[in-house]
């Protein structure tokens, strides 16, 4: 059994089978002993999580537990100041190339969706296999246009993110993380700024992701989703992980009294 | 749709549902617009008699006065000496420029006609290719459209026409026009392949300008050429070879291109044989839009690049994915050198070979500064960011016409001994284009604040190296930011070239304080005829610059929405 589910906090739980992650087993992203500063305050803390391939991860907690800064730091957009982070066998330094090899492994959704306003659906979707892994122009396009397929919105192809709606947007922004078919795919709170009917349109398309094998590490407040798609779900408050499980457990049969006192609040 | 000027309630038409436009009829008009309140009732009789008074009838000589004379503008253009405007024509327009060579700028000019128009007519095609594939409306562009946007060029070219004494401008003027016009219908009908080339068009245009100025330049500018051109062999080569082959096959064919050039320099400037004019008898119009044009097109990637060396302080982090901005150094780096020392000294390091001393400066200038980029880390980023701040600080804290003078004496000590010292317009060019670019650095630097920093982390967990993230994500969207600011500081920059006078070059204001004192017409008042003229020239240029960024922004606005 090669993913384990540690968690250093001695205050943390982990249920007995939610060490036996899903997926394949082998172990794509691994965070170990992890901590995380701005300034004086510590953003997180000791924090230790593998993430198994085909696994679908969902990180839930209050807002500034740090959860969005975890999976930041998995892409290297914020920089961890102790512990190691290996995704896919790379592990991420100051080495800039390390940190392009990982950053070409993984596909980032944001909360705004953060598209290219200047640049067309196909250009945002193109740009980076083209300019990154020097796809051929007309492969690259066949691809995106494939992927608009699968978030189901190919007609929008030639407008700017401008003239879609948020749903649509962040629909593209799933696609161009795609594009690029990274191993592992973060979401950081990809609905939050939606409006509520298109949330569902997005959510889907997670699913269907999700459905597809794909490795998803998932920061969301979206229980629904995390219910029904998690693997596991890791419940984080003031820059630790307190506690870890399969949905089932997590949902029905907390053991932490932060986890209680949150899930109470929600649902 | 809507009137929006009226208040009144609309009529809506029963079947769509839709508010109708009214049709009013000219007296309706009048009251609706011209007469509303009684406010605007004044203000339009007001307005009225003024614009009599100015065009008309003068009204306050012939209550005063008794006389009956025409409105005071019209009067005055009608009642004018146009003899001082006629006989100084030459002077404003090219300055004490040899008479037997005035050819050069005017094939230079052609050369630049063609090109641009060709590059404008190849871009245009393009767009309106991709806008049907994509199923967008095309854009158009009707002779009308043209002739909106030119008229005022057009209207000036036709005044000077109409004051010049021979046939010769009209020719000159004549191929000039044919010239856009076919170069705008040729670029639209080239083959496809051509089109996508069509960048490159301007610079064939101005190389061919510069060569046709000064023959002997055409070496340093050959370097050039061939290095830039070598620099798209990467891109031929395909992208599976590493990239260490890229680049190494980039600098050798740049070096390679140099040596060329050098060992060629000998034989050919036998052959070419022709020193053409120096840069130091350039006067009138010419040492305007010439010091103005290097004031924008050097000092705007020099200023770019100022702006993200001031920035990239804390921000960027140092890799070797700087050496793209290398690279861009070099190559400006080595533009530069050839466009100031373009008339060459020569040396001959060793008694070896002849080097033409532009293509060895601005190569070992630009490579040491891409070099020196290339391989900046950490440490060397706050060194350029210091460089940065220190430049930009420096220019601005100074007034303009105090760098003029500086650059005019003090910049000659720079320069080693016994050396080919540039030219006054030279070193006024230099201190323009420095002083230009501490501006743009600032304006570009709002411009990349502006910028969200979420483009730049979408970017980034794409994958994509700092220098593409600069240059595909963040530069447009920035410089897109401040097509306003920046053209204000380009219509100020070429109403700055009127300080040209004060450094003893003849730029047009200086030509019209010199044709006043001039015997035939020293004391004959003539000075608000000459300087209105200066005045319409400045003008019919700042006005097109602007009209023609607010197209553009309307243009690029239209496509984000």
């Amino acid at each position: 059994m090669s993913v384990e589910d540690t968690n250093g906090g001695e205050s943390a739980h982990v249920f007995a089978d939610a060490t036996q992650a899903a997926g394949t087993g082998e172990a794509l992203i691994t965070i170990e002993n992890m901590d995380k500063f701005f300034g004086d305050f510590q953003a997180l803390k000791d924090i230790n999580l593998t993430v198994g391939l085909q696994e679908v991860v969902v990180v839930i907690g209050p807002s500034g537990s740090g959860k969005s800064t975890l999976i930041r730091c998995v892409n290297r957009l914020e920089k961890h100041d102790a512990g190691t982070i290996t995704v896919d066998g790379v592990e991420l330094s100051d080495d800039i190339k390390n940190i392009q090899e990982v950053r070409r492994e993984t596909g980032m959704v944001f909360q705004s969706f953060n598209l290219f306003p200047h640049l067309t659906i196909l250009e945002n979707i193109t740009l980076a296999p083209r300019e990154v892994r020097h796809v051929p122009k007309a492969e690259a396009e066949a691809h995106a246009m494939e992927l608009l397929e699968r978030v189901k919105i190919p007609e929008q192809v030639n407008k700017y993110p401008g003239q879609l709606s948020g749903g649509q947007q962040q629909r593209v922004a799933i696609a161009r993380a795609l594009a690029m078919r990274p191993k592992v795919m973060l979401f950081d709170e990809p609905t939050s700024a939606l409006d509520p009917e298109m949330i569902n349109e997005v959510l889907e398309s997670m699913l269907e992701l999700a459905r597809e094998g794909m490795t998803m590490v998932v920061v969301t407040h979206e229980m629904g989703f995390a219910r029904e798609v998690a693997d596991r779900v890791v419940f984080m408050a003031d820059g630790e992980i307190v506690e870890v499980g399969t949905p089932e457990h997590f949902f029905t049969n907390p053991q932490e009294e932060r986890t209680k006192a949150f899930l109470s609040q929600i649902l | 749709m809507t009137d929006l000027i009226n208040d009144l309630p609309l009529p809506i038409d029963d079947e769509t549902r839709r508010p109708v436009t009214k049709k009013l009829t000219a007296g309706e008009w009048v009251k609706e617009n011209l007469f509303a309140t009684k406010t605007s009732g004044v203000f339009t009789v007001l307005f009225a008699l003024i614009f009599i008074q100015l065009f008309v009838f003068n009204i306050t000589d012939a209550l005063l006065q008794g006389e009956y004379k025409l409105g005071v503008v019209t009067n005055w253009l009608v009642n004018n000496e146009y003899e001082i405007l006629r006989v100084n024509l030459r002077l404003w327009m090219v300055g004490r420029f040899p008479k037997e060579e005035v050819w050069r700028p005017v094939g230079a000019a052609w050369a630049l006609c063609f090109t641009f128009s060709l590059t404008g007519g190849a871009m245009f095609e393009s767009s309106r290719r991709q806008a049907i594939e994509a199923g967008t409306e095309p854009p158009e562009s009707t002779p009308r459209d043209m002739l909106r946007r030119a008229w005022p060029m057009l209207a000036l070219v036709g005044l000077v026409l109409i004051l010049t004494q021979t046939i010769i401008p009209w020719v000159n003027a004549g191929v000039a026009l044919g010239l856009l016009v076919a170069g705008r219908w040729i670029g639209q009908h080239l083959p496809e392949f051509v089109r996508s080339w069509a960048w490159w068009f301007p610079l064939v245009g101005l190389c061919s300008a510069i060569i046709m100025m000064q023959a002997n330049s055409f070496l340093p500018l050959l370097a050039t050429f061939v290095g830039l051109a070598v620099a798209l062999v990467p891109k031929l080569l395909g992208p599976e070879r590493p990239r260490l082959f890229r680049w190494a096959a980039m600098a050798g064919a740049m070096v390679a291109s140099f040596l060329l050039a050098s060992m060629l320099s000998g034989p050919l400037n036998d052959l070419v044989g022709d020193p053409g004019v120096g840069w130091d008898k350039w006067g009138g119009m010419m040492v305007n839009l010439l010091v103005a044009i290097s004031g924008i097109v050097i000092a705007f990637p020099l200023g770019i690049l100022l702006a993200l060396g001031r920035r990239g302080s804390r921000t960027a982090p140092a890799s070797n994915q700087t050496t793209i901005i290398g690279v861009i150094c070099a190559v400006i780096g080595a533009i530069a050198f050839v466009v100031i020392f373009g008339t060459g000294t020569m040396v001959k390091p060793l008694g070896l070979i002849e080097f033409p001393f532009a293509a060895v400066g601005g190569a070992v200038i630009g490579g040491a500064l891409g070099a020196a980029l290339s391989l900046s880390r950490q440490s060397t980023t706050p060194l350029f960011w210091g460089l940065s701040v220190t430049f930009i600080e420096f220019i601005r804290g100074v007034p303009l016409i105090t760098l003029l003078f500086f650059g005019d004496s003090m910049l000659l000590f720079f320069f080693p001994k016994g050396f080919d010292a540039p030219s006054q317009v030279t070193r006024a060019m230099i201190v323009v284009t420095a002083f230009s670019a501490a501006y743009i650095a600032e304006i570009v630097r709002g411009g990349l604040q502006a910028v969200d920093k979420g483009q730049i982390e979408a970017a980034q967990a794409v994958g994509l190296p700092f220098g593409k993230v600069q240059r595909l994500i963040v530069l447009p969207q920035a410089l897109r930011a401040v097509i306003p600011a920046m053209v204000g500081q380009f219509i100020s920059l070429w109403k700055d070239t009127s300080l040209l006078g004060f450094i003893s070059l003849t730029e047009i204001l200086k030509v019209s304080r010199a044709a006043n004192s001039q015997p035939d017409f020293q004391g004959r008042g003539l000075q608000d005829l000459t300087f209105m003229f200066v005045a319409l020239i400045f003008w019919v240029v700042s006005y097109t610059m602007s009209r023609e960024s607010q197209r553009l922004e309307k243009k690029l606005r239209g496509a984000e929405r």
